[in-house]
């Protein structure tokens, strides 16, 4: 029967349990490298397709570019027609006398023909009108016309006079 | 360094465990900014391409062609340069409608009521009846050039004759010098605008002559240095 003969020096003898140790850490060391060059192909595809996605974008938005490049005439102008309608817009917001010309109208609608209109002022801030009548029954009546009217927000009468010549004399002011 | 052969099946595996773990963190880092880069590149093509997209499809809208016909009206109302002429025009033009006359009409220089926007002063006197001066104001407000009456003061004697001072303005504003980056998106006209839109196309143009270009002919045209 043949005999087991260890012809080495004792301190390089391999402890059986180093080697078992050695023989796991050299399948880390495989399972490791095996796992790094997988992960690296995974990321290598990755990074390929994602390229591939970028430079196919670049393309489609080089096309669209030049077909917004194509239809720059509508462009400039609905940009010009927007220019125009941000402008008028301003204009419009500004005060103006548009709604008491129309008040104005309105009232001298409701004159009896014993009243006449002496003088209207009108102005943003502030309008009035001025007429006269020869009798005072009409213009009360006339008031109680305006005030029910709903033609004005507000009312006032600013002077009432009276000359055996001209009759009464009201000036109301109203915005 | 010579190890003993007992720890080199050890000290080897683990230095490669080491090596191996070091290239991986390298890449990873690298790979991680590279892609982070790539995928922020990608957003911002996504982003831009979403936008061309839409602003192409607004662009072939039809009520993007209709804002874009309309663009000529529109710079009828609210125009480039003082537009005087076309409101003496007006003037000119309602007040006979009307029977109304014109007297001291007179235009001051401009003014900048705000960035871009400049006015005008415009006064006259009107004679007439109320209800005509009535008419002519409200038709002088519904035309083209743009305007705002700010003051009027309306007399009548005793002889029953009716005189209406009026003071107005008239506007004109820059015109836009640069188109926005192809990029920027573009939006459809909101309600308020489209309403705004319609009221400056509704206004009353003047009536101007075209004058169109005379026709060469060259062959009809008379050689004033040949012999008779």
């Amino acid at each position: 029967m043949p005999t087991k003969i260890n012809l080495l020096p004792a301190e390089f003898v391999i402890k059986e349990d180093i080697k078992k140790t050695g023989a796991i850490l050299r399948r880390v060391v495989i399972a490791c490298a095996v796992f790094f060059v997988v992960t690296g192909l995974f990321g290598g595809v990755y990074m390929f397709l994602t390229q591939q996605q970028i430079s196919k974008t670049k393309v489609e938005v080089e096309d669209l570019r030049n077909a917004v490049k194509n239809l720059e005439p509508t462009e400039q102008k609905i940009f010009l027609t927007r220019d125009r309608i941000a402008k008028g817009k301003v204009i419009y917001d500004k005060a103006g006398i548009e709604k008491s010309i129309d008040k104005v109208a309105k009232t001298v609608e409701l004159f009896p023909v014993e009243i006449s209109l002496e003088e209207a002022r009108l102005s943003p801030q502030l309008s009035s009108l001025q007429f006269q009548s020869g009798d005072s029954l009409v213009a009360s009546k006339l008031l109680d016309d305006l005030l029910t009217s709903g033609i004005f927000e507000s009312l006032s009468i600013d002077s009432f006079d009276f000359s055996e010549m001209l009759g009464y004399k009201l000036r109301l002011e109203f915005n | 360094m010579n190890l003993l052969p007992k720890y080199k099946i050890i000290f080897v595996p683990l230095a490669s465990i080491a090596t191996l773990i070091g290239v991986a963190v390298l890449f990873i880092g690298v790979f991680v900014n590279r892609l982070t880069a790539m995928k922020s590149e990608l957003e911002q093509l996504q982003v831009v391409k979403k936008s061309l997209e839409t602003k192409r499809s607004i662009l072939k809208s039809s009520s993007s062609i209709d804002a874009s016909s309309l663009s000529d009206e529109v710079t009828f109302a609210v125009p480039y340069k003082n537009p005087g002429i076309f409101l003496l025009s007006q003037i000119n033009k309602k007040s006979k409608e009307n029977n109304l006359v014109v007297e001291n009409l007179s235009m001051s220089g401009q003014s900048e009521e705000m960035e871009g926007i400049f006015s005008s002063q415009v006064t006259f006197i009107l004679s007439g009846e109320l209800k005509d001066v009535n008419n002519f104001l409200n038709s002088i407000i519904n035309s083209v050039p743009l305007s705002k009456i700010d003051q009027l003061q309306i007399k009548v004697d005793t002889q029953g004759l009716l005189s209406a001072s009026v003071s107005m303005k008239i506007f004109w504003a820059d015109l836009p010098t640069k188109l926005p980056s192809v990029e920027r998106p573009i939006t459809d006209l909101t309600p308020q605008e489209k309403e705004i839109l319609e009221k400056l196309t509704q206004l009353d143009k003047p009536d101007l002559i075209e004058l169109k270009p005379q026709e060469a002919s060259p062959s009809t045209r008379l050689n004033p240095f040949s012999e008779l």
